[in-house]
């Protein structure tokens, strides 16, 4: 049904009446290693290890035709090695039984294809991503215009997942499947206010529906039994975003957002980050910026700590991902224009994340870029 | 649902107001980092941020699709 709905839209957007473009191929190669830790885990309870590293190349291939058209794919692969998700296999006397830390590998394809007919521009994508207890299937629409001259452009984007659950339980025995549904529709206005600057407003609605809990969360009960976290089948989510880039000069920008999200859970969210841009007299266009970024979220009203929740309430988790904390995220970022062969560009942004509880995580990501 | 309100407000109000501004005069706007989206470098880092907090979505993160996360 989601490919069906996919063709057909290719094949709708296919027969409007479009421009010519210059033929131009682009790759980019994105690369990163994230390391996390901290002593919450809700695989365990919400009291056992986080540790968790990541390393993920993506590659980004573009192509813009002679024609109006062009298409763009996105292969990448994570390889995750977490000893959380390794505690879900313990003996019953608690016991690790699967040696080292869990490795996992999560494969991801996205493809999509842009039309461009006169001020605007119809797009649509597919997408497909397995790990080892999930599988990801989804389709999207996009639609965007430019007008007043091109100070403003109005977005839509409609985005479909199909999913399936693999259900690991507690104690890490495989008890099916299930499915999860989640459609997410964002509407955007980006805006120039001034020579200096614009502004960027954004609506994001999403609505879910499935099995949403994470069969191998455990919840400590009150009487100190141990059992599986339980959440509602179905969630709304509804966000706001207001972003302004201001140039202070042709040396000084800022980057900037505010965010304001709710839930039907009970979570409420403000996020703020600002990115101050300094231009370096190196190369025609090379910038460094420190990175800030500042989060408060409320807790979902299904989130309890151990020990504390009644075997007779209906749904409770322990994942800190839903709970009550302020996080902060500190960084520095690189970008450069390289007239190479290496690269046309080199970007690399460094930062620490540290969440209330002790949790902490370091991201290191670059991006390499080619065109011809 | 107030916020949204206000904010959509917001919206309309600053696009009503705005005065068109001249291709001539956008040599600043037209500088790489006042591009409205996020770079892709930026977009890939924010994929494991927004799986550590249950405030996803509104900001280029996506709801669905998993994660590689535990």
């Amino acid at each position: 049904m989601l490919l069906r709905t996919a063709l057909l839209a290719l094949t709708a957007i296919s027969l409007l009446p479009g421009l010519a473009q210059d033929e131009k191929w682009r790759v980019d190669f994105l690369g990163s290693y994230y390391d996390q830790d901290g002593e919450r885990s809700p695989v365990t309870g919400g009291i056992g290890t986080e540790e968790l590293q990541t390393i993920g190349p993506v590659i980004v291939l573009n192509y813009q035709g002679d024609s109006p058209w062009s298409y763009t794919t996105t292969l990448g692969v994570d390889n995750i090695t977490s000893a959380s998700t390794d505690n879900i296999d313990l003996d019953a006397a608690g016991v690790n039984v699967s040696g080292a830390s869990r490795q996992d590998n999560r494969v991801f394809i996205n493809s999509g294809a842009t039309r461009k007919v006169g001020n605007q521009n119809w797009g649509v994508n597919l997408g497909f991503s397995k790990e080892y207890d999930y599988r990801s299937i989804s389709a999207g629409l996009n639609w965007s215009m430019d007008f007043n001259q091109k100070n403003s452009t109005l977005g839509v984007a409609l985005n479909r997942y199909q999913d399936e659950v693999t259900l690991y339980d507690i104690f890490g025995v495989d008890q099916g499947t299930d499915d999860r549904e989640t459609t997410d529709i964002t509407l955007s206005l980006s805006q120039v206010l001034s020579p200096r600057a614009i502004a960027v407003f954004e609506v994001f609605v999403s609505d879910q529906s499935g099995f949403l809990s994470t069969p191998f969360h455990e919840v400590i009960l009150d009487d100190g039994a141990i059992t599986t976290e339980r959440l509602p089948d179905a969630r709304t989510r509804t966000a706001v975003k207001v972003g302004l880039n201001y140039a202070f000069s042709n040396n000084l920008i800022l980057r900037s957002y505010l965010r304001h999200y709710d839930d039907d859970w009970g979570i409420a969210a403000q996020t703020l980050e600002l990115e101050p841009h300094f231009r370096l007299p190196y190369g025609e266009d090379t910038w460094i910026y420190p990175i800030f970024r500042f989060h408060t979220q409320d807790a979902s009203d299904y989130w309890v700590l151990p020990n504390q929740a009644p075997a007779s309430q209906d749904f409770y988790t322990a994942d800190w991902d839903l709970g009550e904390f302020d996080s902060q995220k500190y960084g520095i970022g690189f970008r450069t224009k390289l007239a190479s062969r290496l690269s046309d560009f080199l970007d690399v942004r460094v930062t620490r994340y540290t969440r209330d509880g002790d949790f902490s995580s370091f991201n290191v990501a670059f991006g390499l870029g080619w065109s011809w | 649902m107030k916020p949204f309100v206000f904010i959509l407000a917001l919206i309309g109000t600053f696009t009503l107001s705005c005065s068109a501004v001249q291709p001539w005069q956008k040599e600043k706007l037209s500088l790489s980092p006042m591009s409205v989206n996020d770079c892709p470098v930026h977009r890939f880092e924010r994929n494991a941020e927004v799986y550590r907090e249950g405030a996803v979505g509104g900001n280029g993160g996506k709801s669905g699709g998993g994660c590689g996360c535990s």
